[in-house]
């Protein structure tokens, strides 16, 4: 009776547009009054749930971005990228995909990418005779690149929630990013092969790629910095993404000096503003989860599946189904906070390497991300350019892309050593080794 | 109206202020471990209890923005009066709730003890939960009324 009441406050809260993080509180504080629980400690269980020395690492990784987007160092890279691959045919919006792999390796955050080295890639792409619709489309397949290559916040997000490493999260979704920004090379290439003047008409030479690159030099070494402090655990992933922000705001304070006060204090409120949507909803759901372990609804759930089947296959396809459906209408970090408690039983009872699901369900969380009604980076890049994009012209555009979203997730799912390998073979093959 | 942009104002001030003194700690006290192999031993949970502040500073900022995760796609497809009325209704119904938990945040608060590092009470720390959760509220009025008056959700002057 009383779960009733909780998911139904909770069902028609969200359907009638109350943001899904009240929503949640909302429905635990009435399971609260019903079944005569102390109100007070919903308090205590609200704080609790941002009470973490990892989170930190978000915060933190939002705030590299934000001084890299005001010192000019995304301009740096932006041009690096588009004196490499630009003269390619189709060459500019390979410069997008490259930036994304590039800022990857600085942001975890799909958003970011949209609306920073996104908004540049897409302006470039429309100027140079691009259609907008399917510049918007390379924008927003790219930018899942970022979150699931470390640093990653729908990772941190997950492993604070299952226990699972957040290193090996972190790299074992460097493999599955790359894979999307080669899948993408790919198609760009054979769609625009005989496209030669969707390339930048500049004239090209090496000594040009190679001043670009020295110029490019010190900002293309901040992934290095950031992945090797992690890969040779001199510094754990708060430490990290610590060490990232000192080292952009060396960049812009020290050598390009392009970073004053009002830039500083601009790049701070930009970090505030970017976590008030994301932050809450980690309490939001910590309560919420609370009344899930309460009715022992993560048990049950594993219990109720392996009854109906023990069919590894059924099972993995099944989880993908839920992450993708979930991932339809709502936002990443909520469907990992709520769903993964209830569900990473059950992929440890089928045997499932703690990796494997773990960026199985982040890479279903990023189509999640991309595709309507809800898509967050889909919405953001619309949000850029309303004159030209609508929903339809874009979703239309993206058809390519989803068609090898799905064929990547498939490979992911199918092949475990596409998630498993590079963390196994940094750290060890022991699920121990590495863990924090 | 004028508290309302006030508190808006306040919490982008002290949020950010809060991420920047969070990030100097930690940096200072990597620094001292990588340089001189020496800790300070309350910097984890500095940075820890600023981070927790400035997360719900921000979410009472972003409440008074609109800006939290919702769906729209059901009440987006209402005509103007019945779409008022639903949203009105939601935040009634929000607002009652979250100010129970404001109203007793004292009761749960009451068991709390000293920090562990810092050796301060911890309810100065947990405080933040039922102080941004009020202004949550008074936010929430404050765009009620302005729905009612007509006039436009996002008051000119605020932070955003």
């Amino acid at each position: 009776m009383e779960l009733t009441v909780f998911f139904g406050i909770f069902l028609v809260t969200m359907l009638a547009g109350m943001p899904i993080a009240f929503s949640m509180i909302t429905a635990s504080a009435v399971y609260a009054l019903l079944t005569q629980l102390d109100l007070g400690l919903l308090t205590l269980q609200l704080y609790s749930g941002l009470d973490s020395f990892l989170l930190i690492a978000i915060p933190l990784f939002i705030l590299t971005s934000e001084v890299m987007d005001r010192s000019g160092v995304a301009d740096r890279i932006y041009n690096f990228a588009h004196k490499l691959v630009g003269p390619l045919p189709g060459g500019i919006a390979h410069v997008d995909v490259v930036n994304s792999v590039i800022f990857s390796g600085m942001s975890g955050s799909a958003l970011a990418d949209v609306g920073g080295i996104g908004r540049l890639g897409y302006l470039a792409m429309v100027n140079n005779g691009y259609k907008p619709p399917f510049s918007a489309a390379v924008v927003v397949s790219s930018s899942v690149i970022g979150p699931l290559t470390p640093p990653s916040i729908p990772m941190i997000v997950l492993a604070m929630v299952s226990g699972i490493s957040v290193q090996r999260l972190f790299f074992g979704g460097a493999v599955p990013g790359l894979l999307v920004a080669a899948a993408m090379f790919v198609y760009i290439h054979f769609r625009f092969r005989k496209a030669h003047a969707l390339g930048h008409a500049e004239p090209w030479s090496l000594p040009m790629l190679a001043r670009a690159f020295a110029q490019g030099f010190l900002p293309l070494l901040t992934p290095v910095v950031l992945l090797g402090g992690i890969w040779f655990g001199v510094v754990t992933i708060t430490e990290a993404a610590g060490l990232a922000v000192s080292y952009a705001l060396f960049l812009g304070l020290v050598v390009y000096r392009t970073l004053g006060a009002a830039q500083l204090w601009a790049s701070l409120k930009g970090v505030f503003f970017a976590c008030g949507p994301i932050l809450i909803l980690l309490p939001a759901a910590k309560v919420f989860g609370f009344v899930l372990t309460m009715e022992e609804i993560p048990v049950l759930f594993t219990g109720t599946v392996l009854e109906l089947t023990d069919n590894r296959w059924l099972i993995l396809i099944a989880i993908n189904l839920l992450f993708i459906v979930v991932g339809l209408v709502s936002d990443p970090t909520v469907n990992i906070m709520l769903f993964v408690p209830i569900v990473y039983p059950l992929a440890q009872a089928i045997g499932m390497d703690p990796v494997h699901f773990g960026v199985m369900v982040v890479f279903n969380c990023m189509i999640g991300l991309v595709t309507p009604p809800v898509g967050a980076a889909l919405f953001a890049m619309i949000g850029l350019d309303r004159q030209r994009l609508s929903l339809e012209s874009v979703v239309r555009a993206m058809a390519p892309f989803y068609v090898m979203f799905f064929v990547l997730l498939v490979l992911v799912t199918v092949v475990p050593e596409v998630a498993t390998a590079l963390p196994d073979w940094l750290f060890g093959a022991s699920g121990e080794s590495g863990g924090k | 109206m004028g508290l309302d942009r006030w508190l808006r104002q306040a919490e982008v001030v002290l949020g950010a202020l809060c991420l920047a003194v969070m990030f100097g700690v930690l940096l200072v006290n990597v620094l001292l471990r990588y340089l001189f192999g020496y800790s300070i031993f309350w910097a984890e949970e500095l940075a820890v209890s600023l981070f927790i502040w400035m997360g719900f500073l921000a979410s009472a900022w972003c409440a008074g923005e609109d800006g939290h995760v919702r769906l729209t796609l059901l009440v987006d497809r209402l005509p103007p009066l019945p779409r008022a009325v639903l949203d009105t209704a939601v935040e009634v119904f929000l607002v009652t709730m979250l100010a129970m938990i404001v109203a007793r945040a004292g009761e749960g608060m009451a068991t709390l003890q000293l920090t562990v590092a810092m050796r301060i009470p911890e309810q100065i720390l947990y405080a933040i939960v039922p102080v941004t959760l009020a202004a949550t509220v008074l936010h929430l009025l404050v765009r009620m009324i302005r729905r009612w008056r007509g006039l436009p959700l996002a008051a000119p002057g605020s932070a955003g």
